[in-house]
């Protein structure tokens, strides 16, 4: 930068100091002579170190302070001139110098030991008592200062580092030291200026120019700036930060993963949490005495739910019971109308598929409908799992549907996450066939991890819901797993922890 | 789902083969048996609940021989005839009806094997048998009882024997007491007044199902070399099933099967039956249910793989697949077979348009307005507890309680979410002021219901910068609202709480905090906090 930039880019604070500056110069000097204050003197040396014109030294020196007690002798009097004032009419016993001894009375027998010491007083016995009595020498400190007076004072003044000892009587300072907690001594740094050459060849530019500092309405009003040039900022220099508003970063994710859906044709599913038994496993041919229909595995919540009609109430018993007309021998036992009735927290979203099939009208069809929303299970919290979690549901009615399509499918789904190398294994569902739980191979773990199940509804589902059997391809996917890579997060609990500072400063989703 | 261990080691020599491990552990999968870990020799795996057959190692055996093609199709098991009898007594007919057994020879019993048929049978307990309420297994040494061998209930009071593994004799109630087994299930028995005991001709205690064998005639020991199964409950289909399970397997182990006639009221049953059970199989429909084009004999060599044999559109299924209930399931076996790698994902679809749920829609406006106005948006969980939902905010609302959850801190669903809002600015004392947050959510009252709640705290926040929120709101969605002073608090200093009034209905209501609330909550600074309806906004809205 040419010094006339740099001239003009000196902020009113900078230009205030630099008529003061030299080398080995304090911030505590610099407000001196400004009449600047320091925190504005600092930020003022900031920039100027940024424009390379000043270096800052940081020098420590070892000062010395008072310490509590100190402070409080210095404005209490020291326990010495408290017995000199007491003695100094006649001389007492110890009782009557307690007595007379205002506050600090532990302090007497030490000040006695002092001044003692120091031959200020003596001890003189009259018949059986003992007295203390001030010597001539203590007489004379009446009205005069003690040494130690004088030095606690001197002290107090001003700040004095270690070096400035040797100017004190020596036996004196290391005898108020000996005190306790009268003297510390305190590292203090101190930070010294060096001015840089190029500062050196500033100070020679004309540096009382007339400058715009703000550009305010009144400047554009008053056409100032057709005559004075603006002060050039430090556009490099870093600013507070600042937080906006922002969806939840899972929200972020869902909304990308709702547009996949909808970029493919899918219409969206929506329902209750809450959900009877007969919709969240009966209808999808879930027997009554499956292990997942059990109280460690699904939450139950208080109160029965309403079933649908008769007839398709009845038709799912068949089903359950014989496998009625859908080629199936059924589960063969008998199947219990209230236990269908026990509310659940949905344990997937697939309920949501039951539901939809169950409302489709034959002229609907082919259709393709989808959902992510949240779903329960009777879990305690750990890093991979939660109570709640999110699944990805969708379902694609059609007589031609297939299961190289449902492969199709949840490749292209995966691929738009981000995740090429996936592969489906065979797995087990009460409802599907063809069953699959989709993996992806985790390179730094070594090994394939689950991201979500998928496969052909029976016809014992589909049959006694639509009416005729039709291939409806159906997958439900958990989505935090597939998210948590993308935001570097191991922990399933990170994800709803709510840690304001995580949901501001979180990356973006940018997929 | 049901896990269980096996050795490479073991399952070489029972396939005769020597196989890689990563191929072995890549075939185990790729036949539908995830593996949980790999600890040197020895791989754990989730059996699912459809194929009990692979709940121990000589299932797998069976299953992979097949499907390596090291021998496929269906194994023919050999049954002896012989003239084992059992008698079932009519007295069980209200208390446990049924048994299906038979007699397994020259099993020459080492410890390896005595362990492998008690983790077996107590896979089967656990999983298909449902912790023993659908049906027990006992495996009995035949040196040690004599035949014929009696079914019967008996009074409480007369049962006495040694239960398996302890030093003397007890009687029913003392086992049930005692005995890890009767702690375990004696609920299953607790209905009746007599219980359920296999006895044998020489008057002597079998076992007391379905809880526990005894311990002089129960017990298998490397000694024993032939035994008797028995499987109890009350669905004999059912029972015939799980028998079919065992004695297969046992055969693998080595076993020779020999009848036995079961007499119930004097109709008798000559048991196992293995008999491979038939379904008919259209091709056509299988290839188009796989996207496949496959000809009738590559059909029946993936169906050998999968251990059944096919002949002109007849599928012969073995007695121990139990899961094949429609010609659909046939299918997926196909599938497997095939190789779910080996399929070719399609591309192709109809034509659909796409729509998007129209809360959801509304749901992304409001977000909008909101981060517009420097909102944060949290997600809490719907479930909670009373103390945040009702104590810590001073409200009494009927709340719905979770039957069973095993978190007591989460055993209530949420009815409205401030306090969610309260509890995210709770935790975040150390994060940067101000805090301004919202959430969309749903809370569960008689009905459940979407809502929208958003909290406002610095130090100077209050129920203008709120209201100026909610202002700003519902003018942008065009909805004709009042705002009127709220008669109950809950948690908002009287006198500083509004409600939202649309049409004589409150859809919302905002205020300030409490400091008595603030306290609860260890907040410091001012709090404004404003819940709304977001579900009424939405049938107000007729989008």
């Amino acid at each position: 930068m040419d010094l006339e930039k740099l001239a003009h880019s000196l902020h009113t604070l900078e230009r205030k100091i630099l008529p003061f500056l030299h080398d080995n110069i304090t911030i505590t000097e610099i407000s001196a002579k400004s009449k600047l204050k320091e925190d504005e003197i600092v930020h003022a040396l900031k920039w100027m170190q940024n424009k390379k014109l000043v270096e800052v030294k940081t020098s420590s020196t070892q000062i010395i302070a008072l310490d509590k007690n100190a402070l409080y002798y210095s404005k209490h009097s020291l326990p010495e001139r408290n017995l000199i004032n007491i003695l100094k009419e006649k001389a007492l016993t110890l009782d009557q110098i307690k007595h007379k001894y205002k506050y600090g009375k532990e302090d007497i027998n030490p000040g006695i030991g002092i001044l003692k010491q120091k031959n200020l007083i003596t001890i003189q016995k009259e018949g059986k008592e003992i007295k203390f009595k001030l010597t001539n020498n203590g007489i004379d400190y009446i009205n005069q200062l003690l040494p130690e007076e004088i030095l606690l004072k001197k002290l107090g003044e001003r700040l004095h580092t270690t070096e400035d000892i040797q100017t004190f009587d020596k036996s004196l300072f290391e005898g108020l030291r000996k005190r306790k907690e009268f003297i510390k001594l305190e590292e203090q740094k101190t930070k010294r200026i060096i001015l840089t050459d190029l500062c050196k060849q500033l100070l020679s530019q004309k540096l009382d120019l007339d400058l715009i500092e703000a550009i305010t309405p009144d400047v554009i009003k008053n056409k100032d700036w057709k005559e004075k040039a603006f002060r050039r900022y430090d556009v490099e220099t870093s600013v507070p930060g600042i937080f906006g508003g922002r969806k939840h970063f899972v929200n972020e994710a869902i909304s990308y993963i709702r547009r996949i859906w909808l970029d493919f044709g899918f219409k969206e599913m929506h329902g209750n949490l809450i959900q009877p038994s007969f919709w969240n496993f009966d209808a999808l041919f879930t027997p009554q005495d499956h292990p997942a229909r059990e109280l460690q595995d699904t939450l139950f919540v208080e109160g029965q739910g309403k079933l649908p009609s008769k007839e398709l109430v009845n038709k799912i018993k068949k089903v359950h019971e014989n496998g009625s007309n859908t080629g199936s021998i059924g589960w063969n036992y008998k199947w219990n109308e209230n236990k269908s009735r026990e509310l659940v927290l949905r344990t997937h979203t697939t309920v949501l598929s039951a539901l939809t099939i169950a409302s489709l009208r034959k002229s609907q069809l082919p259709c393709k409908y989808f959902s992510v929303g949240k779903c329960f299970r009777n879990e305690t919290l750990d890093w991979k799992h939660g109570f709640e979690f999110t699944q990805v549901e969708g379902i694609v009615v059609d007589e031609n549907a297939n299961f190289r399509q449902l492969l199709g499918y949840l490749k292209k789904y995966y691929s738009k996450l981000g995740f090429e190398d996936i592969r489906f294994r065979p797995h087990y569902f009460p409802y599907t066939e063809a069953s699959l739980e989709v993996e992806v191979y985790n390179k730094e773990r070594k090994e394939w991890v689950e991201l979500g199940g998928a496969g052909i509804f029976r016809p014992e589902v589909v049959k006694p819901l639509l009416g005729k059997e039709v291939p409806v391809l159906a997958w439900g996917q958990g989505m935090e797993r597939s998210i948590m890579d993308y935001y570097k997060i191991n922990d399933f609990r990170e994800l709803y922890k709510n840690d304001i500072k995580l949901l501001r400063e979180v990356k973006l989703w940018l997929k | 789902m049901a896990t269980i261990e096996v050795s490479k080691a073991e399952l070489t020599r029972l396939l005769k083969r020597e196989i890689r491990l990563d191929f072995l552990v890549n075939r185990i999968e790729m036949l539908g048996m995830p593996v949980e870990k790999i600890e040197q020799d020895k791989i754990t795996l989730d059996i699912s609940p459809n194929r009990p057959d692979f709940l121990s190692q000589y299932g797998i055996a069976r299953g992979l021989r097949n499907f390596l093609g090291i021998k496929k199709g269906l194994v023919n098991y050999e049954i002896k005839k012989s003239d084992y009898k059992v008698i079932v007594d009519p007295s069980l007919t209200n208390i446990r009806p049924f048994t299906a057994c038979c007699i397994i020879k020259n099993l020459d019993f080492t410890d390896e094997k005595i362990r492998d048929v008690i983790q077996f049978q107590e896979k089967l307990h656990a999983t298909l048998c449902r912790n023993r309420k659908k049906a027990a297994i006992g495996v009995y040494p035949l040196e040690k009882i004599k035949l014929p061998i009696h079914f019967k209930a008996m009074n409480k009071e007369d049962i006495r024997f040694v239960p398996l593994d302890f030093g003397a004799e007890m009687n029913a109630s003392e086992i049930l007491k005692e005995t890890d087994a009767g702690k375990k299930y004696w609920e299953l028995l607790k209905d009746y007044k007599q219980y359920p005991v296999f006895i044998d001709s020489n008057n002597k205690i079998l076992s007391m199902p379905p809880i526990i064998n005894s311990n002089t005639t129960g017990k298998i020991t490397s000694k024993t070399k032939d035994v008797f199964i028995e499987v109890s409950g009350f669905d004999l289909s059912f029972l015939n099933q799980v028998l079919n399970i065992l004695v297969t397997t046992m055969t693998e182990m080595g076993g020779k099967i020999y009848t036995t006639n079961v007499s119930y009221s004097g109709k008798i049953y000559i048991m196992p039956n293995l008999m491979p059970s038939k379904m008919k199989l259209n091709s056509g429909y299988a290839n188009k249910l796989l996207g496949l084009n496959l000809k009738e004999n590559e059909i029946k060599n993936l169906l050998e793989k999968m251990g059944f044999s096919y002949s002109k559109g007849i599928v012969l299924i073995p007695a121990y697949r139990i899961d094949i209930l429609h010609q659909f399931d046939l299918m997926e076996d196909i599938a497997i077979a095939y190789g779910y790698e080996n399929f070719n994902p399609a591309t192709e679809s109809f034509y659909s348009i796409a729509e998007e749920n129209k809360i959801e829609i509304l749901k992304d406006k409001l977000r909008d307005l909101l981060i517009g106005m420097g909102f944060l948006e949290v997600n809490m969980p719907h479930l909670t507890n009373k103390e945040n939902q009702n104590e810590k905010t001073n409200h009494s609302q009927e709340l719905i309680s979770l039957k069973n959850s095993v978190n007591q801190e989460y055993n209530v669903l949420r009815g409205w979410l401030v306090p969610g809002l309260m509890e995210v600015t709770s935790n975040n004392k150390h994060n940067e002021y101000p805090q301004k947050i919202f959430e969309i959510g749903t809370v569960f009252k008689k009905e459940e219901h979407v809502n929208f709640a958003a909290l406002i705290t610095h130090s100077k926040a209050n129920l203008t910068e709120m209201k100026q929120v909610v202002d700003y709101i519902l003018k942008t969605l065009n909805i004709k609202y009042e705002i009127k002073e709220k008669d109950q608090e809950i948690c908002f200093i009287p006198g500083r709480v509004a409600k939202i009034v649309f049409r004589g209905k409150e859809i919302g209501y905002f205020g300030e905090i409490n400091p008595s609330v603030l306290e609860k909550w260890n907040l410091e600074l001012p709090v404004a906090a404003c819940e709304i309806n977001f579900s009424e906004l939405f049938k107000i809205i007729g989008i």
